[in-house]
């Protein structure tokens, strides 16, 4: 018996050193994309613009990365629950989203200061930077109503269901968003490692809920 | 001041009358949906084309009397469309256009010249970024005729082709010319389809 709860610690720790290791990885590719593949706006960017473009590209990866860890946390994965603690879990997720919005605001502001304010990309024509916007709405609504529930009076079951469905609305968002906007994922390895990555997250999530339910939790 | 009311009210009404009596003369409306001011610029190696899905005209011409025509085209440069949405925000840009300071290229003729056959020189001020240029449209005449599917019409044609050089007309700095990406010559062609009453 002691044997076997040995074992499953060890597996525990196992996986959320995989984990983290998973994460660690794909903050380190985020942040290595927009130069191993930089997009065709990048090419008419010099000196600072180039600079600014480019940590734009960083900080909305990194926050595309933040969002769908976002959706792992928000299920608690066993792993990490066993090892860190459910308060610890869940003040990671807090603090995972604000970061996150953090990083969006700093991906628009960095990605259209080089273009300069006078050229916003307003139209249907640019639906891909319009889905971006929607996202960051709807981001903004989630982190802040998850910060200010209480003060906004919201009801607990009306705020958690937003809050999922919003969580879900955010992740198609998202892929969205990346695979149309920028060029560099219009074909070729990035866009069919983000299918991938969409699909593999989409798979996760649908096991751990269907455990979950399982589990009568 | 009241007088001077009247005066203004019966210029505006001459102004009024005098219109449909010029368009049965010489006045053509320009056939938005097949005209357009296409341009063509060289990127590297490949040409890329583009266009501007909004302008608006007046075209006064007789062939028999090319002295009393008149070209006016007004381009709204945030209209521009290469096919790619980022490359047009980049055109409309302070690296070419600049179009939220400047946002419209102008041509208003002040001289038509018969040079032989149907093609008509026509010259004017070419305004880019607010500044104006002299420049000549060698314009090809075609027609007119009896319009083949609007009854009741007359269809004619003006066609023409010319190469400039887009940095001495303040589109861009040169930095992309210098960089060998974006060439300095420009074709615009310019295709009007033109119709007026019988």
């Amino acid at each position: 018996m002691a044997q076997q709860k040995r074992w499953v610690y060890l597996k525990n720790i196992l996986l959320t050193g995989l984990i983290w290791l998973f994460f660690a990885l794909a903050l380190g590719l985020a942040m290595a994309i927009p130069f191993l593949y930089p997009t065709q706006t990048l090419w008419y960017k010099i000196g600072s613009d180039k600079v600014l473009l480019q940590a734009g590209h960083v900080a909305g990866l990194l926050a595309l990365v933040l969002l769908f860890s976002q959706l792992f946390l928000g299920l608690r994965p066993q792993p990490l629950l066993a090892t860190m603690g459910i308060g610890r879990v869940m003040r990671l997720h807090r603090a995972n989203g604000v970061l996150l919005l953090g990083l969006a605001l700093a991906h628009v502001g960095l990605v259209i200061l080089p273009e300069g304010l006078a050229n916003l990309p307003v139209g249907w024509k640019y639906w891909p930077e319009l889905i971006g916007a929607i996202l960051l709405g709807c981001l903004a609504i989630t982190v802040l109503t998850a910060k200010f529930r209480d003060a906004l009076h919201l009801p607990y079951r009306f705020w958690r269901g937003l809050h999922k469905m919003g969580a879900y609305l955010m992740f198609l968002l998202a892929l969205a968003h990346v695979l149309f906007v920028s060029d560099a994922f219009h074909s070729g390895v990035l866009q069919k490692g983000l299918l991938v990555c969409g699909l593999v997250i989409a798979v996760i999530i649908g096991v751990m809920k269907g455990n979950r339910r399982a589990a009568g939790k | 001041m009241k007088r001077n009311y009247i005066y203004g009210i019966a210029l505006g009404v001459v102004l009024l009358f005098a219109q449909p009596l010029m368009a049965a003369s010489a006045n053509w409306e320009i056939d938005k949906a097949h005209s357009n001011f296409y341009f063509t610029v060289k990127h590297i190696f490949s040409y890329v084309r583009g266009h501007f899905n909004d302008f608006s005209g007046l075209v006064v011409f007789d062939p028999a009397h090319p002295d009393k025509s008149k070209f006016v085209f007004e381009v709204k440069v945030a209209s521009i469309d290469t096919n790619i949405a980022k490359r047009d925000k980049h055109l409309l840009s302070a690296d070419f256009f600049d179009a939220d300071q400047y946002e419209t290229l102008t041509f208003e003729s002040n001289g038509v010249t018969p040079k032989g056959g149907n093609v008509y020189d026509v010259a004017g001020k070419f305004t880019v970024k607010g500044k104006s240029y002299d420049l000549v449209l060698p314009f090809t005449f075609d027609g007119p005729k009896d319009h083949p599917a609007a009854k009741g019409k007359e269809v004619a044609g003006f066609n023409t082709t010319v190469t400039i050089d887009r940095l001495a007309y303040g589109v861009g700095t040169g930095k992309f010319y210098d960089m060998g990406v974006v060439d300095k010559d420009v074709e615009i062609l310019v295709s009007l389809e033109v119709m007026r009453d019988k």
